[in-house]
């Protein structure tokens, strides 16, 4: 029992434990939070043409929700509690509401089931308008949809149409049997939309094939979402070592933020801490915006010599390096870095738990780029691995919060001290 | 006053509710240490000098104190329970154990307001505390800790007082402590660590090096043992290092000239279970030596980075240990049942020999009784304890 007790407190000495200091949620601002080892956070595509597809082990990342707004609850939990965009969706009034049918015909509804029919056009179209108005176009919904095909043979298609019958959203499900159907979507950026309208369809050639749709939902995830719409730029969600990682290729591979003016690095104090492991001494950027010509880049990178720092293109040739020796030799090793800044006036660095200030640094501001993760946008891509990203509007973080934050991220990433 | 319930309790008395991770690993104070870096009250820069706390990454570290006697308390509470060492040192008993017929004595050497009150015309003064009658007795090796508290009155010059232990009465200085002149007449609270390297009596012997009219209190003179078999550096340039990172805390020698020991009596069988990390491998570096005798030893060995256990028989064995990694280590010392495991895996067996340490030596060996073979590696918690845990 002593033997126990005593390999038990060996043990301890050398486990990094975050239970006595502020987790990640308990710290106040927080307005990114990406943890690729919740499987709920990590999807495979932005939206359609499949219903969402998690991200598993070697999968690609669509889109990875942040979680800075849910609180410490799972993704359920808060889209349970999110406001319900279409009431109407769940027919309990057998009353269509907002919905319209514009092909096809009504043939049942009662008990809350609402079930169309192909008529002479070979499709039935049931349309809900004007969902929401004032969208925002960086916003990502989540759609389910609990229906059932109520003939043999063919299949029933659900449709989703957003701004304002202009651009589809191109997602949809081809079903035979009963099911509960999700789908993640996100509105473009380039056409920001008033409003989001829902078709909902029996798309097939077959006059007499019907669908029993048993509620629609609407609702809008909370938070400010990375997502990558260029399938081949996608990086790979990796389970390695008992640890989840979003994996990147130092090619083509990263994530974006669209810009809010929450995660403006340049017009706020900030601070931003990432676990990863990288696997290259070049240059490289964890977090940036812009690129790397552009009067307002900004990044947070590793120069080469794995020289973690703080570049801007608005103070060139002053970057902010935050170790006098370099890091060559850790190359492969996961480790915790950590950056703030306070309105611009000072900026400290973090390596596995210890701080360095770093002076003052001219830093962009105002601008309303995109944030990236991975890459500036044009060069410079990441390769390896990150396993979370935190990103805080404060000013300088008190050392207790600070090291709560790295304790817990070194937590999901085996991090060991340097 | 209901059965069970006792409003009087105190947070000392509540330490002992729930036995201290100390207790259950030595329930009867057996023989051995118990080093643990994550509780920075137990570290300090220096032995044998103010009480200077180790607290930020590269500090040196002069005393890692041992806990395994401290039933879980913090360094402040269990000094607090050690017994006092100073006859009269809150003046009660007036000048009791004080002198003025020494050499350049003060003016005025009284008993005022419960303080010992001293003022001096301009000359040096020498005010021996502790007479023959009263002398401290201290061992050796054992650490104490010493505390002073003055009052500059503010109607003379800048105090810089100066406490000496002296090595008999009026006899030379061990240990001398002096602070910058002041004219302040905040209280001079005075913490400091005293780690005699002769058994013998002690004195105290205040002066005031100045050549100015003072007049000045000494509030209180106090000594005690701080109990446990510490793993000390008196050197400073042979201190090891301290670390964190994540809320880790280490220990770490640059395997060059960095080491501590401690010194103590402990028979086989004897077990130590450790975490630490080598940092850099070099074969016949010493992890762990001996003080008294090469025995007690891990060292590096080969260029397979494998750990040899020696008290006089190099065996068993740990064959290919990882570099930069951080384990836990348990060893058994039993000359033919002595093991060994890393991280409680597989037990390792063989015959280490009869060898006695006389304590242990961190990050370096016995090297026919000056440490060399010193070793570049990290602590972060050992405990070591005569017979088995």
């Amino acid at each position: 029992m002593s033997k126990a007790q005593a390999l038990a407190q060996a043990q301890a000495a050398i486990t990094i434990s975050a239970n006595f200091d502020t987790p990640i949620a308990q710290v106040s601002n927080r307005v990114l939070e990406l943890d690729p080892r919740d499987a709920d956070t990590c999807w495979q595509t932005i939206q359609g043409p499949d219903p969402s597809l998690p991200s598993g082990d070697g999968d690609r990342i669509g889109v990875m929700l942040d979680k800075s707004q849910w609180g410490g609850k799972t993704f359920d939990e808060v889209m349970a509690a999110q406001t319900e965009i279409l009431p109407e969706g769940d027919f309990s009034q057998e009353d269509l509401g907002r919905f319209q049918l514009e092909r096809g015909a009504v043939t049942n509804f009662d008990n809350g089931v609402l079930e169309i029919t192909n008529g002479e056009a070979n499709f039935a179209l049931l349309r809900a308008y004007e969902v929401e108005a004032g969208i925002v176009g960086a916003e990502m919904f989540y759609v389910v949809i609990e229906a059932e095909d109520s003939d043999s043979g063919t299949q029933a298609v659900i449709n989703l149409i957003s701004f304002a019958d202009v651009t589809w959203l191109p997602i949809s499900a081809g079903f035979t049997g009963a099911g509960v159907y999700a789908f993640l979507g996100r509105v473009r950026t380039d056409n920001p939309p008033s409003h989001v309208d829902i078709l909902l369809g029996v798309f097939t050639d077959t006059p007499g094939d019907s669908v029993r749709i048993k509620s629609v939902s609407i609702k809008t995830i909370p938070g400010n979402h990375a997502y990558q719409e260029t399938v081949a730029d996608r990086p790979l969600r990796t389970l390695s070592g008992g640890r989840w990682s979003i994996q990147m290729d130092g090619v083509n591979e990263y994530l974006r933020v669209t810009y809010v003016a929450d995660i403006d690095i340049g017009g706020n104090d900030w601070q931003a801490f990432s676990a990863f492991k990288n696997d290259n001494a070049a240059f490289e950027t964890m977090l940036g915006w812009g690129s790397n010509t552009s009067a307002d880049n900004w990044r947070l990178f590793c120069a080469s010599g794995f020289y973690p720092a703080v570049y801007t293109e608005a103070d060139v040739g002053n970057n902010r390096q935050f170790t006098g020796t370099g890091l060559s030799g850790e190359i492969s090793v996961p480790m915790v870095m950590g950056w703030e800044q306070d309105a611009g006036t000072h900026l400290k660095g973090y390596i596995n738990g210890f701080s360095q200030t770093l002076g003052t640094l001219t830093l962009p501001t105002g601008s309303t780029r995109d944030l990236t993760i991975g890459a500036d946008l044009g060069t410079y891509f990441f390769v390896g691995h990150i396993y979370g990203v935190v990103l805080f509007n404060n000013g300088l973080m008190s050392d207790a919060d600070a090291l709560g934050v790295q304790k817990q991220l070194a937590i999901w990433s085996d991090v060991r001290p340097l | 006053m209901a059965p069970g319930l006792d409003i009087s309790m105190t947070v000392d008395d509540f330490y002992y509710i729930k036995p201290s991770l100390a207790e259950q690993l030595f329930p009867s104070g057996e023989a051995g240490l118990l080093i643990d870096p994550s509780q920075l009250d137990t570290l300090y820069q220096s032995c044998n000098a103010f009480l200077t706390p180790v607290s930020a990454n590269g500090d040196s570290v002069g005393i890692a104190m041992d806990i395994r006697t401290w039933f879980g308390m913090p360094f402040v509470n269990i000094m607090q329970q050690q017994a006092e060492l100073v006859t009269n040192g809150d003046f009660e008993d007036g000048l009791t154990g004080y002198d003025s017929s020494v050499s350049n004595p003060p003016d005025t050497l009284e008993i005022e307001d419960g303080d010992l009150h001293i003022v001096n015309d301009g000359s040096a003064i020498a005010i021996s505390g502790q007479d023959a009658a009263s002398a401290m007795s201290v061992v050796a090796g054992q650490t104490y800790l010493v505390r002073a508290r003055f009052q500059n009155n503010g109607t003379g010059g800048a105090v810089t007082p100066l406490l000496a232990i002296s090595s008999s009465y009026q006899g030379a200085y061990r240990l001398t402590i002096i602070s910058s002149g002041s004219s302040s007449t905040s209280e001079l609270d005075w913490e400091f660590l005293f780690t005699p390297t002769v058994t013998e009596d002690v004195h105290f012997t205040i002066t005031c090096a100045s050549s100015v009219v003072v007049d000045f209190d000494v509030r209180e003179l106090s000594m005690k043992l701080v109990p446990g078999n510490h793993l000390l550096q008196p050197t400073n340039a042979n201190r090891p290092t301290y670390g964190t990172q994540l809320g880790l805390h280490w220990i770490e020698g640059n395997g060059v000239d960095q080491w501590m020991d401690s010194t103590f009596t402990i028979a086989q069988p004897w077990e130590r279970m450790s975490s630490l990390r080598v940092l850099s491998w070099t074969s016949g570096d010493h992890v762990y030596g001996g003080v008294a005798a090469n025995a007690g030893v891990i060292y590096q060995t080969g260029t397979t980075p494998s750990m040899l256990m020696y008290d006089g028989n190099p065996a068993p064995a740990l064959l290919d240990e990882l570099v930069g990694v951080d384990q836990t280590m348990w060893e058994k010392h039993d000359n033919t049942s002595s093991a060994v495991s890393v991280d409680d895996g597989s037990i390792q067996t063989g015959t280490s020999g009869t060898g006695v340490p006389g304590g242990m030596r961190l990050f370096a060996g016995y090297n026919g009784g000056v440490a060399g073979f010193w070793s570049n590696a990290r602590l972060y918690f050992v405990a070591m304890k005569e017979g088995a845990f």
